[in-house]
């Protein structure tokens, strides 16, 4: 029996072309033609059945309509007015009047000087500014001073710089190599959640997906052996929970024990 | 819902698609051309999104090719051991 099905599922899947496919899918799109024309002309007839009964109670459920309406807007409105008074009222407590408006503007630059980018362009005007100091210098010590402080500002912004391309190589470096462990879980897992695949009589395309797409204990199990997971023997130590359907799931954790 | 309207305009127009239908079935074939069971599936999903359809019913109907008396489709099979069926994986 068993060797009859694996028998047609290669036949299957090998003479699955895409001319066979898509002749399928265009039968199916005319099949459902019909299927939809049918569907229509049913829920017409329903829905002018029900529209015809309506017709009699319609102007009643309407007041009714309005008068709800009329009730919930009002109870709206006045929660709506409650919560108002409320925020205000926890604005004006809370708020201190130094940090309404300016204040976000000035955390914000802060932020920004903090960071990298911030430092870079503050030692950029610095350095313009001692520049132009420089211009308007006359005596020799005062440029010696103003000149030895633009060549280490120069220095700082060279380190900055250097700093940020080591920062940037380093983690490309780091992202390359988790990409390429998660690439070798990937095609481990696939390799092995593809092994083996339940399907019945009544199996569907999505329960296929499904099967071949998890990994079954067994097949876990096959991971363990050929990749030698159970060397050690801390490894081996499995915990072993005592349950109780009465008590608390935190508890029966606590109640667990190494075998 | 589809409407039938949509749906007759879908299969006059159905030829158009064809290349980038065919584009998606033969970019999830394996290395030896075949169209892997899991990826049926996958492949059916991208034509409906495609064409912007729901294509839950077609898969079904394609599952019933035998019921639905279309001989030279015969999408339907019965359990399979893919423990044994392994090289075409």
């Amino acid at each position: 029996m068993a060797a009859s099905h694996i028998i047609k599922l290669n036949q299957f899947c090998r003479n699955l072309t895409f001319e066979k496919l898509f002749r399928g899918f265009q039968l199916w799109l005319q099949q459902n033609i019909e299927n939809v024309q049918s569907e229509n002309r049913v829920e017409q007839e329903q829905n002018e059945g029900m529209s015809n009964r309506e017709e009699g109670e319609e102007p009643k459920r309407k007041e009714s309509q309005y008068e709800n309406q009329y009730e919930s807007d009002r109870m709206a409105g006045s929660i709506l007015a409650v919560e108002r008074d409320e925020k205000a009222e926890s604005s004006r407590k809370i708020i201190p009047a130094d940090k309404k408006i300016g204040a976000a503007s000035g955390e914000e630059l802060e932020k920004s000087q903090f960071s990298a980018d911030g430092m870079k362009i503050a030692l950029q005007e610095t350095i313009h500014k001692y520049e132009k100091l420089l211009r308007d210098c006359k005596t020799e010590i005062e440029k010696k001073v103003i000149t030895g402080s633009i060549d280490s500002l120069k220095q700082q912004l060279a380190d900055l710089e250097a700093k940020e391309v080591a920062n940037d190589t380093s983690r490309k470096n780091r992202e390359k190599f988790h990409k390429k462990i998660l690439q070798a879980l990937k095609d481990i897992f696939e390799y092995y959640s593809k092994q083996h695949c339940r399907v019945g009589v009544y199996t569907t395309f999505d329960t296929i997906k499904h099967e071949l797409d998890i990994l079954s204990l067994g097949e876990f199990s096959f991971i363990v052996r050929d990749f030698q997971l159970l060397r050690r023997k801390e490894d081996r130590a499995v915990n072993e929970i005592s349950y109780s359907p009465f008590s608390h799931p935190s508890s029966n954790l606590e109640n667990s024990r190494n075998i | 819902m589809i409407s039938a309207d949509q749906l007759k305009e879908l299969i006059s127009n159905i030829d158009n698609y064809e290349s980038d239908l065919r584009d998606i079935f033969l970019n999830n074939l394996n290395d030896d051309e075949i169209l892997n069971p899991e990826l049926i599936n996958s492949v059916l999903d991208e034509w409906g999104m495609t064409l912007g359809i729901d294509i839950s019913a077609a898969k079904e109907w394609l599952q019933e090719g035998n019921e639905n008396g279309v001989e030279e489709i015969n999408y339907q099979y019965g359990s399979i051991s893919y423990h044994q069926a392994k090289p075409i994986l």
